[in-house]
């Protein structure tokens, strides 16, 4: 009996070791106040090999969220473990194997590509010189240019560039198709979803272009106001969501259990069911469609309940 | 020691476009030093203005970082903040005594090039201007940093003059009440005791000065969101 509870207790130690192993990201319980800005228990979990998509609109909290993340501003509470280990402990053990965008800060534009490597080169023990001028030509960039000559796409590729030219496990992007075209966001979705393939590196990205999102995420969590309206996998979402269109007659005989959130148009409502089969079986709509992530974060900060 | 090797290498290279503007700087003084009549007045000019010159040159790098927004990116690297400011300093230090040592050097040409008898000028008195040179911009430079660190390159230089004028005011009241109050501080007598011990004096208090200076702007840096 007693080795049977030893067994049992290893093994319970071993799933949790395992666990903690699968997980790039851990965010417990992040509390933030700020200028009348709050960030309310922030809860996330990213594991191996994933990404996840950080939608919300602008000022939701996204940007806040990674700088919390990151320890570039100061939480009041909560516990962020990045690689099994705490950021405020081994902030800088853990920052040699993150790669960062960040939408609203970067080098002067008076630095060329060629002195950015020559600085970073003493920041990170793993730059590669070598990978850094790889990313270069392969997305066209000029080596001595001042990046004040580039256009936004490529000032976006120059930053990725950099996360990228020292191996690092994780990503954390904040809007990095903002901005962007069409060609040149496919473009860099191209090239995260390369950076997943070994299945030990993962991506957090922010974005308020949902179908960016839509394309790469495993994972979406949708902030509003400071706090997780939902974090669910992208096929979760994808597939037991649905609208339901219907007329006010309709729309008054479901139940309010039923629904997530409406939304009144000038000819209908849009009501948002977190399960479409179930809502199916119990009312007669025949036709209940796919949502975008568009629609569910329109239908969640604009709708009622 | 990597680490502050490339932020300084940072800030020097945003700085480029500086670097022509230094050039110019330097000349000016040095042509307006060449011309003149009186080498000793001359001399403290010269290393005096290139010495705040090449400070405020390197001081010029927080507008660069300002503009970008750089601080959370940076600090996104495997680096502290404490790390952001020594570099910072280091730099600012460097760049003060080079135009000391410019100074220094370009007043030694002057004299060579410009007296009809090749006599070589008194390198005690140039060592002893270039330290007098490098505490008085350092007195400057203490004050500045914070004050960028607190409210920015440009609200930090408007700071600047408040904080310079309340010292000067500060001071002048303490001249004020002393002179009322009768008492005579022997300025001279101490000067005169100090005599060869006034540049090592100069330098301790110097260091002294950055120091301070250096751990107010690390407390402020390590404070701001």
């Amino acid at each position: 009996m007693k080795i049977s509870k030893t067994n049992k207790r290893e093994e319970n130690i071993e799933m949790a070791n395992k666990e903690k192993d699968e997980n790039i990201l851990e965010v417990r319980n992040l509390n933030k106040d700020y200028k009348g800005f709050k960030l309310k228990d922030i809860n996330l979990t990213l594991p191996k090999g994933m990404i996840m998509g950080l939608i919300g609109e602008n000022g939701a909290g996204k940007t806040t969220t990674i700088k919390s993340i990151l320890n570039l501003t100061k939480v009041d509470s909560g516990e962020v473990k990045i690689f099994g280990l705490n950021i405020k402990e081994d902030e800088k053990k853990i920052k040699e194997d993150i790669g960062v965008v960040l939408d609203d800060s970067f080098f002067s534009e008076h630095l060329t590509a060629e002195d950015i490597n020559q600085i970073m080169k003493n920041i990170y023990e793993n730059w590669d010189e070598n990978l850094f001028n790889k990313y270069l030509v392969e997305f066209k960039l000029p080596l001595k240019q001042e990046s004040k000559e580039f256009s936004s796409g490529m000032k976006m590729k120059l930053k990725i560039a950099i996360a990228l030219s020292h191996y690092p496990k994780l990503l954390v992007l904040d809007e990095p198709t903002s901005g962007l075209d069409p060609v040149a966001r496919s473009e860099i979705l191209d090239i995260f979803q390369d950076f997943i393939k070994d299945g030990d590196s993962s991506i957090l990205v922010s974005s308020h272009i949902t179908s960016d999102l839509e394309h790469i995420a495993d994972y979406i969590t949708f902030i509003d106001e400071g706090k997780i309206l939902l974090s669910k996998t992208r096929d979760e979402l994808m597939d037991n969501y649905g609208i339901v269109r219907c007329s006010k007659e309709q729309f008054e005989k479901i139940d309010k259990n039923d629904y997530e959130k409406y939304k009144v148009n000038k000819y209908e409502y849009d009501v948002l069911v977190a399960d479409k089969k179930q809502f199916k079986k119990k009312y007669d709509f025949k036709v209940i469609d796919k949502p975008t992530l568009d629609d569910i974060m329109v239908i969640y900060i604009k709708g009622e309940k | 020691m990597n680490i502050i090797k490339g932020l300084i290498l940072k800030d020097l290279l945003q700085l480029k476009s500086y670097w022509k503007t230094l050039i110019i700087y330097t000349v000016i003084f040095i042509l307006a030093g060449a011309v003149q009549e009186t080498e000793k007045g001359i001399n403290v000019m010269i290393i005096f203005m290139l010495t705040f010159g090449f400070g405020m040159f390197a001081m010029a790098s927080f507008n660069y970082d300002e503009q970008a927004k750089a601080d959370s990116y940076l600090l996104s690297f495997p680096l502290s903040k404490e790390q952001i400011v020594l570099a910072r300093y280091i730099l600012v230090i460097l760049a003060t005594i080079i135009g000391a040592i410019v100074g220094v050097i370009f007043c030694i040409v002057i004299n060579l090039v410009t007296n009809s008898q090749v006599v070589f000028p008194d390198m005690t008195e140039l060592a002893y201007t270039a330290i007098g040179g490098i505490f008085g911009v350092s007195i400057v430079e203490a004050i500045q940093i914070p004050c960028a660190y607190k409210w920015g390159a440009e609200k930090g230089r408007i700071y600047l003059f408040i904080v310079a004028a309340a010292i000067i005011l500060m001071g002048i009241g303490l001249l004020t009440i002393a002179q009322n109050s009768n008492l005579n501080f022997p300025i001279s007598e101490i000067a005169y005791l100090m005599g060869s011990f006034l540049p090592i004096f100069l330098i301790v208090l110097t260091a002294l000065i950055y120091y301070t200076s250096y751990k107010f702007s690390y407390k402020i840096y390590e404070n701001k969101e």
